[in-house]
């Protein structure tokens, strides 16, 4: 049985009258690339800061590699790396220096770091870059300087806070190309992100929270399992009479129907042959449709119905 | 209206400095008017008065004698200090001398052997070697007089009626002039571009150049607002911001004006200082012009090297007739020269076409200011979209 | 570690260029300003010799020949006061009304009746028509001399009158000195020219503004103040460790930038600090070390706003050299007098006072004093902001 990485109990941080984390709990094991999900502000930044300690909180219990973390604790921050959401490089240092600096301040043997360094900067692609300033890159560039100064040290765990905010598809696919390797490699990863394909991609337990609260959490058929959405079958019509709306609705399995701009979009829970049910009612009313097809839901789907579709930083 | 809102907002966050300026320019002003007094020897003959401290030992009749007639020459403070500290006070020319009578003065004195009084000072400078000699001259004439077979009282009267200047002093009229007191309206005038320059350079230059950073002005830019509206609502803001500092500034020296305000050397001073306020605008318009994110990372710097430099050099913290006549070539082209001069030209009731030439001289540095300021923020934007 | 992050800070330093050039623009700048002001007024104000004009006639040589005994009275370091020109009345007038520098004299002295001797002065009309003359120095000098001399002629008129028979013995003493009975004693020091206080202030002003570059060490070591200080904050370094090299690195920037500037102004423009210069350039470092500590322990206080924390730094810098001297330069002597707290705790003050000590007392107790006292604040500031940023979760970041 593999060995628990990190492990949040019943943590509860205030920010004055608002509740940021309401007993809050989570587990990760070690080689999991743990994708921690949830609306804007609802606490997935503070609930990393807890974990790093660089956030006091109110009640609850934090342990990192089975042990208690605090802020002294040099040892175990020493296997953690970061790779914020944030760009955390100095714009005087080159690509080299700045991957070199943040690495010593982990690896004291200068033979060691410098063969880190160069293994980082291989692993992003920025050999070739090693002589610019940071103002000199791309954004796409930068993101990976960012992932390279994060992770130089060879950590055990790695937290990747959004870490793929305001980059291309190139430069994004390459990013998960290289948290894959890594955690390949053996680290253990927790991966924060509003791209729902990519957590979908990258990882193997996925934790939804809102509003400083744990409300889902498994893999993601797991996930899927718990949504009413098993199957939707989408039609493309040119005319439909509410009253075939109605008779639709009444189908087996059917518990939602939108037409809107010539598409007909019908949720159904449970059953296995919902489109071809669906087909053959549009074939007995005698109804012409140009294209159907079935949707399985996706982890977007699953956030929506878990979080709900309200704006949340209007709240 | 939008830009006008964001600019005051931007302003209003620099109001601690505002308060700090304000409140050194205060402060100079309150001390440097008190050292200039008031209309001193507009009629008759009066001479140097220096500060001094004087400390009597003897506190005898010949003793008090020289401490009155001290006291009727200079601002005279009553008190004893060590070595160090006497030195400390001359040399920062806080005091010019420091007197100090010794116990037995006058004992040793009736008795024919009489004790020496020490006056320390600046040897080099003539100010203390005055009060020197000023004061070996009147022991010395109580001295001889004594001599001469005259009572202490007697010879302490004839004495001070042969040193009285009123009684031997003839004036000539001249058209050269003395010049080395100015009127309570000239000494408060004269520190306020100091304040000007900081607090308006402290307030517009933070707030402009955060306009001026090149994506918040890209992005006005490709607003519905046109570049002339946005240049009219920091145009605007910018001279608001003048306005109010301007009017407090004067409303602060009329304060201390009470019965000289509304007159001619009173509004011809409101008018040169409402002219360097302007010329401050036209110089926020210069520096703006160049790379904003290096003035807003270097602000204090700037401001500190424009204030303080244009200050001293132009004539505000140093008098102009002191400045050596190659300082003064380099300080023509500086709008605080023309300010002081404009003031000392008010001072003395110049025929109003001599002071309008120099507050022509001082709008013009404006106009420059502004005409580089426009033609530097052309030229930038034609390299750039070259 | 240490000489790793000591290393790459002093890159960062170093190559921030911007902030470099305009430390040493200021120092640069406002050096040449102050020197274009200041250079002459102490050198003018210094003892000059009055050019006077004598106007005599046979009675006037009761005393002796006064010619002669108006040209040997002197000023105290020895220099003579008065450069006389001999001539009739109607000529001295002329020559008070010269407009050539050269050529004018200051004043007359009138000695053709040795019973009411006058001295004429040039004064300027007033607004009603009266003419008045505020008293220049020179021009109190020389109403001082004439005093002396009616004096002896009032001494002589009144023996006459009242006691004949002593007269011989009252022309007698008239040859006596008149100062005898005045010990004068000069202030000592390296340079008494009150202006170098200016230079005081400035170096010091550029020390303390060294104080943002002790900010940025804190300002890149914590997590709620930037991004790179949460990178730092969540790494394996110990936190003083950090401090410590940050600090080392940006010491020997600003000291190397404050020396450059000092350089400038001891070797270009020839500046007399009155001392040894090596003592100058180890106050001037000391100075910057403590400028850079204090801008390290104010930043600390993260719980107050950056903006707090800029105005309180901006209020140290201008405030503290205004109070130090920066626009008046007897203002730490008002102070003193005043409030001499405010001079203990405002380290431009006790900068200031350090310049003071070393010209005017040379290498001795009241530097080492003021030095103790620099390098005191200091320690107390570094040791404080180490205490304040030791590892810790913040509230909120």
């Amino acid at each position: 049985m593999s060995k628990t990485v990190v492990e949040i109990n019943n943590l509860v941080k205030r920010y004055k009258e608002l509740i940021a984390l309401d007993n809050f709990s989570m587990s990760i094991k070690e080689g999991e690339v743990f994708g921690l999900l949830g609306p804007n502000g609802s606490g997935k930044t503070t609930t990393i800061n807890c974990l790093l300690s660089l956030l006091s909180y109110d009640k609850g219990e934090i342990k990192i590699f089975g042990e208690k973390m605090e802020p002294k604790r040099r040892d175990i921050k020493s296997r953690i790396g970061v790779v914020s959401q944030n760009v955390a490089v100095f714009d005087e240092l080159t690509v080299y220096e700045n991957v070199d600096y943040f690495c010593g301040l982990y690896i004291k043997d200068k033979k060691t770091r410098k063969q880190y360094v160069e293994e980082a900067l291989e692993f992003v692609s920025l050999t070739e870059f090693r002589k610019f300033f940071p103002k000199k890159l791309s954004g796409g560039l930068l993101r990976r300087l960012n992932i390279a100064c994060g992770i130089a040290h060879k950590p055990e765990l790695i937290i990747f806070d959004e870490p793929t905010v305001a980059v291309d598809p190139q430069s994004r696919n390459k990013i998960l190309e290289g948290i894959e390797c890594l955690n390949k490699k053996g680290a253990t990863i927790i991966y924060t992100s509003h791209y729902m394909e990519e957590v979908e991609q990258l990882c193997n337990h996925i934790l939804i929270m809102d509003k400083g609260k744990k409300i889902a959490e498994g893999s993601l058929s797991e996930l899927k399992g718990m949504i009413k959405n098993t199957e939707s079958v989408v039609v493309n019509i040119r005319h439909l009479k509410d009253e075939n709306i109605e008779e639709i609705k009444k189908l087996h399995h059917v518990y939602d129907v939108k037409y809107m701009n010539n598409i007909l979009t019908i949720k159904c829970s449970g059953g296995k042959h919902n489109i071809t049910h669906v087909a053959e009612y549009l074939k007995n009313e005698n109804i012409d449709y140009d294209r159907i097809y079935s949707e399985i839901p996706t982890l977007n789907d699953v956030f929506l119905e878990i979080t709900g579709k309200q704006l949340r930083d209007k709240e | 209206m939008q830009v006008f809102k964001a600019f005051m907002k931007i302003v209003k966050s620099n109001f601690v400095g505002v308060i700090l300026y304000f409140g050194i320019c205060v402060l100079m002003t309150i001390m440097v008017a008190s050292q200039y007094g008031g209309n001193k020897g507009t009629r008759g003959y009066t001479n140097t008065s220096t500060s001094i401290i004087v400390n009597d030992n003897d506190e005898s009749e010949l003793s008090k004698a020289v401490v009155e007639y001290l006291k009727s020459q200079h601002d005279v403070d009553m008190a004893e200090y060590d070595e160090d500290k006497v030195k400390d006070l001359i040399f920062s020319a806080y005091y010019t001398a420091y007197i100090d009578i010794p116990k037995g003065f006058m004992e040793r004195h009736l008795d024919n052997d009489p004790l020496e009084i020490n006056a320390v000072f600046d040897t080099s400078l003539p100010d203390g070697n005055y009060v020197s000699l000023q004061l070996g001259s009147y022991v010395d004439g109580i001295v001889r007089f004594e001599n001469a077979g005259f009572s202490l009282s007697e010879a302490i009267i004839n004495t001070q009626k042969a040193v009285e200047p009123d009684s031997f002093i003839d004036l000539k009229a001249s058209s050269k002039g003395e010049g080395s007191t100015h009127s309570k309206t000239f000494s408060l005038f004269l520190f306020l571009p100091y304040g000007i320059m900081s607090i308006i350079l402290w307030c517009l230059l933070p707030a402009v150049s955060r306009f001026n950073v090149k994506d918040v002005k890209d992005r006005t830019m490709v607003s519905s607002i046109s570049a002339n509206e946005r240049n009219i609502a920091l145009f605007t803001g910018s001279i608001l911001v003048s306005s109010v500092v301007y009017v407090g500034m004067s409303v602060f020296v009329s304060i201390f004006l009470k019965g000289k305000i509304f007159s001619m050397k009173w509004l011809l001073s409101m008018m040169n200082l409402l002219i360097f306020t302007l010329v401050t605008v036209g110089m926020v318009v210069l520096i703006s012009s160049f790379s904003a994110t290096s003035i807003l990372k270097s602000k204090d710097i700037i401001i500190n090297i424009i204030s303080l430099g244009f200050s001293f050099l132009g004539g505000i913290f140093v008098p102009l007739e002191v400045l050596g006549d190659e300082v003064k070539t380099v300080s023509r082209f500086l709008p605080t020269y023309w300010y002081a001069l404009g003031l000392e030209k008010i001072e003395k009731g110049a025929v109003f076409n001599d002071i309008l030439g120099c507050f022509g001289m001082e709008a013009l540095f404006g106009v420059v200011c502004v005409t580089a300021g426009l033609a530097i923020s052309r030229v930038t934007l034609y390299i750039k979209e070259r | 570690m240490f000489l790793n992050i000591f290393i790459n800070r002093l890159k960062i330093n170093i190559r921030d260029k911007q902030a470099i050039g305009w430390s040493l623009l200021f120092s640069l700048a406002l050096g040449t300003l102050f020197y274009c002001a200041f250079e002459s007024i102490y050198k003018n104000a210094v003892n000059t010799v009055v050019r006077t004009a004598v106007v005599l006639n046979a009675e006037s040589n009761t005393f002796g020949d006064m010619g002669e005994i108006l040209k040997t009275i002197q000023y105290d370091d020895g220099t003579k006061i008065l450069d006389i020109v001999e001539t009739d009345y109607e000529n001295a007038l002329l020559l008070l009304e010269n407009e050539d520098e050269e050529r004018a004299v200051k004043g007359i002295i009138d000695l053709r009746n040795i019973e009411d001797i006058r001295l004429v002065l040039s004064g300027t009309k007033n607004e009603n028509g009266e003419i008045g003359n505020a008293g220049e120095i020179e021009d109190s000098i020389l109403s001082s001399i004439v005093g002396v001399f009616r004096q002896y002629s009032l001494m002589i008129s009144e023996t006459i009158k009242n006691n004949p028979e002593r007269l011989g013995e009252v022309l007698k003493s008239l040859e006596r000195k008149t100062t005898e009975l005045i010990a004068n004693k000069s202030i000592s020091g390296g340079n008494k020219d009150p202006y170098v206080t200016y230079f005081y202030s400035l170096i010091t002003m550029m020390a303390m503004m060294a104080m943002m570059s002790g900010a940025a060490v804190v300002e890149s070591g914590q997590a709620d103040q930037s991004p790179q200080g949460a990178r730092t904050e969540v790494s394996a370094v110990n936190k003083a460790v950090y401090e410590i090299a940050g600090l080392l690195a940006v010491c020997v920037v600003q000291v190397s930038v404050t020396m450059i500037g000092l350089c400038y102004l001891v070797f270009g423009l020839k500046i007399n600090f009155g001392a040894d210069v090596t003592y100058v350039f180890l106050t001037a470092a000391l100075a910057t070390i403590l400028g850079i500590s204090l801008g390290f322990f104010v930043y600390q206080f993260s719980n107050i706003s950056k903006k707090a924390r800029e105005n309180i730094l901006m209020a140290i810098v201008v405030g503290g050299g205004f109070l130090s001297g920066l626009m008046i330069p007897n203002m730490r002597t008002i102070v003193e007098m005043k409030c001499p707290i405010i001079n203990r705790i405002n380290p431009s003050a006790v900068i200031t006072d350090a310049f003071y000590a070393l010209n005017m007392y040379g290498v001795g107790e009241r530097y080492y004093k003021a030095m103790i006292y620099i390098v005191g604040l200091t320690v107390v500031f570094i040791s404080s902001g180490l205490i304040l940023s030791r590892r810790k979760r913040y509230a909120s970041l």
